[in-house]
């Protein structure tokens, strides 16, 4: 029997070969797999870095655009904003977004010069978001449901004016002016044509047919304490929306563009209303003389400054201020003592949690996401004659018009010229005031009348044969002509100039009627020799009916100034220095206690010392309908003067002043002392003879027809998520 | 014998495949590691820049000086997987806006700057290395008053 | 008919033996090896996993809460939260964060790290909580908040130890 033997055809070293392919085989598809996964998770950290590069930018932008929000606002309303591209352009929603990425370093985080300065060769950013934005009109559009524009082609933005959005929104405005319903998608246009309307009934605290202009809204939840969060305070909300996505300019590169996030940047125009507010640097807590505010001095409600040193023992409700703040060791504000700075990291937070969520001390820039902008003219705010007139601006409010007290007063009586260069004695002044709504002005010869042989004081009435009605006026009647005059004294009503009535003074020659007034301002020289205007506010009503001039609700402010002006006044005079010296005119307000007289309330500004003659505004009215104050009404006033003194020829003995107080000195220079009083003499009042009650304005019919304005600036996000 | 030393000779390609391999599978992942490490503690910096108050901001000590001095400082950035520590180094420096007025190391005048405003860049870069390469992650923040 | 003749094989020589068996060792052995090196590759791609994976994530949606609140408040337990009993600013479990709408409402959500799960709620207008939005992750060790100088902390501890921290100021 024979055996063959099987020959396997591989060698037995192929065993190896074989192991070691099978291994690496699998090695291989683990590694690879790995890989895979590797790369898919790279992809989506790279995308998440993108996404959160991106939204650090823009946090940073809202926070930029805040910052440069306020004076492209302000220069819309200023002159020649609307002249040309140049002065526009950088006005635009466009411009306020492209310059606040350029400020937060969204395009470029870190400068060349920063880059050379950290010295680092071959530097890689890690911010993965950077970017030139080239495709910058993708960026910021009008929000998701604007059914107007939805588009960004055209540089607008949604702004919240004549229409109502959905809830997610505050309340719209509306205008009826196609100028700025048009702009105000392009710009941020503040003017005093935007009204509450019906769009927002029921959504402000007031009826808004009654109270348009400002209403009662919510102080908003912030860090920043004019009011507290929640509580109610006389404001108009400008406002307008947009969306912002940073990653949409590149997402044909990166494929990262998100949901769009949707904001609202809000303009607060609040008059001022607090106890004390002003934008200066005030000393608060103790008079010029050392002595400590005492118990004849009540604050109630909390306080506004630019800058502030609380001194002594001093307790206040609430503190607010644009820069800084010093407080002593005494003093106490919201019923808290510190002793460290009370803006020290963490105070804030720790109150907010043991306390409430009104820490009554703050600063605009402590407060996040918040601008808060005091307008103050200074000095310019007293005088009309300071400024220029503005034309052609984005904003049908001009800026001047807008801030500067004696430009916004119905009524203006100006000294428009004195005896010589040497000898200041007024010869002439000039009324202005409204009629029907159109202004329109006497001159007031205060040494002759202008007409030969008629006495200083008459102003022309009506030729011989017309009539004139002078209202309930009781006035002084002169007719004649040729330096010849019958008169009569006492007329009121309807009167006709005629021979049957007054004779025939000055036959053969056409006649002429003239009346006086009683006059609600006079010239007076004190015992001093200086030199005052003096005003009765409670003879404007008679005189202004005399004149057939608007009522005593159109004409309730007033503004005497100095002519000083190569245009409309005279070389004879100077303008008034501030401070005021004893060789500048001075202005005597007297018959000032029944303010009544002015439904609406009455405001005077004057850059001239004002001297208290008598007791103002201290009887009290009815009240407007719908509106219970918590004790008496008394008629909305504000006076605004660079120095006010108590008193004329004698000095009073005591001082009681309720209300609010503010200044227009700046934030520079020596601390003013809001509450020191003056005598007529110019001593400083002691303590003892000085009463003070200070509250805030709670209601838009508290506020007088003058007021000096606040802006706050805010930033909120639409979040979605909280879309029941 | 001869597919034996075939066998180790593959082996070792493989192995040097594997191995390089794996490497660029952990090196980006260093990149991210660092990167959300760096991330986290960035947001610290951004919530120091905005909380400081503006006094300190702007005060002759503040952590973030006035441009070109800048202030370095080496910071625990977080922790690794088993605890290990990973430091970097930060610098901090701030940079006046153009239009605050030159009191505020800007050029702007009242009739730019109406609602004198004070505006601050607040800037922290914190920088790192990783693989030969110097990398630096910036957060800006903008004060203003 | 065919007649194979067989021909005695030659043995292997004890020299050729030793290198064989050597080669052999050093094939298993740098098998054995490659073997370890993706092993060791593995359990460091799965220790970075936390920081690589999970934390870009958390990143992302705590950057959108933490830091950009109008208010904080950190507390024990949920049920606290709503009830606002004993608030603090030490280390907490359970974050309420208020936000401040353009309507002037404000509104919470919290954040709550419970049973190792960091959770995200919305608090409805009527105040009665229901499930939670989403979970942020559920593989972080610890998850605390703290408040520090003012600042809201959130730190992230993850399997491994390692230890991320967020941080957020008031808006």
């Amino acid at each position: 029997m024979m055996k063959t033997r099987y020959q396997p055809s591989l060698k037995r070293g192929a065993v190896s070969m074989l192991m070691v392919i099978s291994m690496g085989i699998l090695a291989l598809i683990i590694s690879l797999y790995t890989y895979r996964q590797a790369i898919a998770t790279h992809e989506l950290t790279s995308s998440i870095q993108l996404s959160s590069d991106y939204r650090e930018k823009e946090d940073a932008i809202l926070r930029s655009m805040i910052a440069i929000l306020p004076n492209r606002a302000i220069l819309a309303m200023q002159d020649q904003s609307a002249a040309s591209y140049s002065n526009w352009r950088p006005l635009l929603w466009r411009s306020i977004f492209d310059d606040s990425i350029n400020l937060a370093n969204a395009r470029d985080s870190i400068s060349e010069d920063l880059k050379s300065v950290l010295g680092l060769d071959n530097l890689i950013s890690a911010n993965t978001g950077d970017s030139n934005l080239a495709n910058f009109d993708a960026v910021f559009r009008p929000i998701l449901n604007d059914t107007i524009y939805s588009d960004y082609s055209n540089w607008r933005i949604s702004a919240g004016i004549n229409r109502d959005l959905d809830g997610n929104f505050p309340p719209p405005l509306q205008v009826n002016d196609g100028w700025t319903n048009s702009l105000d998608y392009y710009f941020p246009i503040i003017t005093n044509r935007k009204l509450y309307g019906s769009l927002a009934d029921g959504d402000v605290g007031l009826d808004v047919v009654e109270y348009p202009e400002f209403n009662l809204l919510e102080y908003p939840q912030i860090n920043f304490g004019y009011a507290e969060p929640g509580e109610d305070f006389v404001a108009k909300r400008n406002w307008w929306a947009f969306s912002m996505d940073l990653a949409r300019s590149d997402d044909m590169v990166t494929g990262a563009a998100r949901f769009q996030r949707e904001f609202v940047v809000s303009i607060y125009e609040i008059p001022s209303q607090l106890a004390i507010s002003a934008s200066s640097y005030m000393s608060l807590g103790q008079f010029g003389n050392g002595e400590d505010w005492n118990s004849n001095v009540t604050i109630s409600g909390g306080v506004f400054a630019g800058k502030a040193v609380v001194e002594g023992n001093t307790s206040l409700s609430a503190l607010a201020t644009r820069s800084s703040l010093t407080l002593s060791s005494g003093a106490s504000i919201g019923g808290q003592s510190f002793t460290e700075s009370p803006f020290t990291p963490g105070l804030r937070e720790q109150y907010h949690i043991t306390e409430g969520d009104f820490f009554p001390v703050s600063m605009a820039s402590e407060g996040g996401r918040v601008a808060f902008i005091p307008i103050n003219r200074g000095n310019d705010y007293y005088d009309r004659f300071a400024h220029s007139v503005e034309r052609n601006t984005l904003s049908r409010s001009t800026w001047n018009d807008y801030s500067v007290g004696a430009l916004q007063c119905a009524m203006q009586l100006d000294i428009t010229e004195c005896v010589s260069s040497t000898d200041s004695t007024p010869t002439e002044l000039r009324f202005s005031y409204y009629k029907n709504g159109v202004r329109e002005s006497i001159e007031i010869p205060l040494l002759t009348s202008g007409v030969a042989g008629l006495p200083a004081g008459y102003l022309f009435a009506a030729n011989e044969d017309q009539t004139y009605n002078f209202g309930g006026s009781v006035v002084d009647l002169a007719f004649g002509a040729n330096g010849d005059f019958g008169y009569a004294s006492g007329a009121t009503g309807q009167v006709t100039f005629n021979v049957a009535r007054f004779g025939d003074p000055a036959p053969g020659y056409a006649k002429t009627g003239y009346f006086r007034p009683s006059y609600p301002f006079e010239i007076r020289t004190l015992n001093t020799g200086k030199i005052c205007i003096v005003v009765y506010p409670q003879r404007f009503e008679d005189f202004l009916d005399a004149i057939n001039a608007d009522g005593t609700h159109i004409n309730n402010s007033l503004v005497v100034n100095v002519d000083y002006s190569t245009s409309t006044g005279s070389v004879n005079l100077d303008k008034p220095n501030i401070p005021c010296t004893d060789f500048d005119y001075g202005l005597i307000l007297e018959e000032s206690s029944d303010m009544t007289l002015f439904p609406n309330g009455f405001s005077l500004v004057t850059n001239l010392r004002l001297y208290f003659g008598d007791d103002f505004n201290t009887v009290a009215t009815t009240p407007p309908a719908g509106y219970t104050p918590p004790g008496d009404f008394y008629p909305p006033v504000s006076i605004f003067a660079p120095e006010k003194r108590y008193g004329v020829e004698i000095d009073p003995y005591a001082v009681d002043v309720s209300g609010q107080i503010g200044s227009l000195a700046s934030e520079d220079g020596d601390a003013i002392r809001p509450l020191d009083s003056t005598s007529a003499s110019g001593d400083a009042y002691g303590s003892d003879r000085i009463t003070i009650n200070l509250d805030k304005i709670s209601h838009p019919a508290e506020l007088p027809p003058i007021t000096m304005m606040n802006w706050l600036i805010t930033v909120e996000e639409v979040r979605n998520e909280f879309d029941d | 014998m001869i597919e034996a030393v075939l066998a180790m000779g593959l082996l070792t390609i493989i192995g040097l495949i594997l191995l390089k391999l794996s490497l660029n599978i952990l090196m980006p992942r260093q990149w991210t590691v660092q990167q959300t490490i760096t991330n986290a503690y960035m947001s610290y910096e951004r919530a120091l820049a905005e909380r400081i108050p503006f006094e300190n901001l702007v005060a002759s000590n503040s952590p973030w000086p006035a441009f070109p001095t800048t202030n370095s400082e080496n910071v625990e950035l977080g922790r690794l997987p088993g605890g290990r520590l990973i430091t970097g180094t930060v610098t901090r420096t701030r940079m006046p806006y153009e239009n605050n007025f030159p009191i505020d190391g800007g050029s702007g005048t009242i009739d730019t700057n109406p609602a004198a405003m004070k505006v601050w860049k607040v800037q922290s870069v914190a920088t790192y290395t990783i693989g030969g390469r110097n990398y630096a992650k910036s957060r800006t923040v903008l004060r203003s008053q | 008919m065919k007649i194979g003749i067989r021909k005695m094989r030659k043995a292997f020589t004890l020299v050729e033996l030793t290198v064989v068996m050597m080669v052999g060792m050093m094939i298993g052995s740098m098998l054995i090896a490659i073997f370890n090196q993706q092993l060791a590759f593995l359990r460091i791609y799965q220790l970075q996993s936390f920081v690589t994976e999970e934390a870009p994530m958390i990143s992302l949606y705590i950057n959108r809460l933490i830091g950009k609140a109008d208010r904080f408040r950190l507390h024990d337990s949920i049920s606290d939260a709503l009830s606002n009993t004993d608030p603090r600013i030490t280390a907490s479990p359970v974050c309420v964060l208020n936000f401040r709408l353009p309507d002037g409402s404000m509104r919470a959500s919290i954040l709550a790290f419970e049973d190792g799960v960091l959770n995200y709620y919305v608090v409805p207008e009527s105040g009665v909580l229901g499930p939670s939005e989403w979970s942020i992750t559920q593989r972080a060790a610890d998850v605390q908040f703290y408040m520090e100088q003012g600042i809201l902390r959130t730190q992230l501890t993850g399997p491994q130890g390692e230890q991320l921290i967020y941080s957020g100021a008031t808006q």
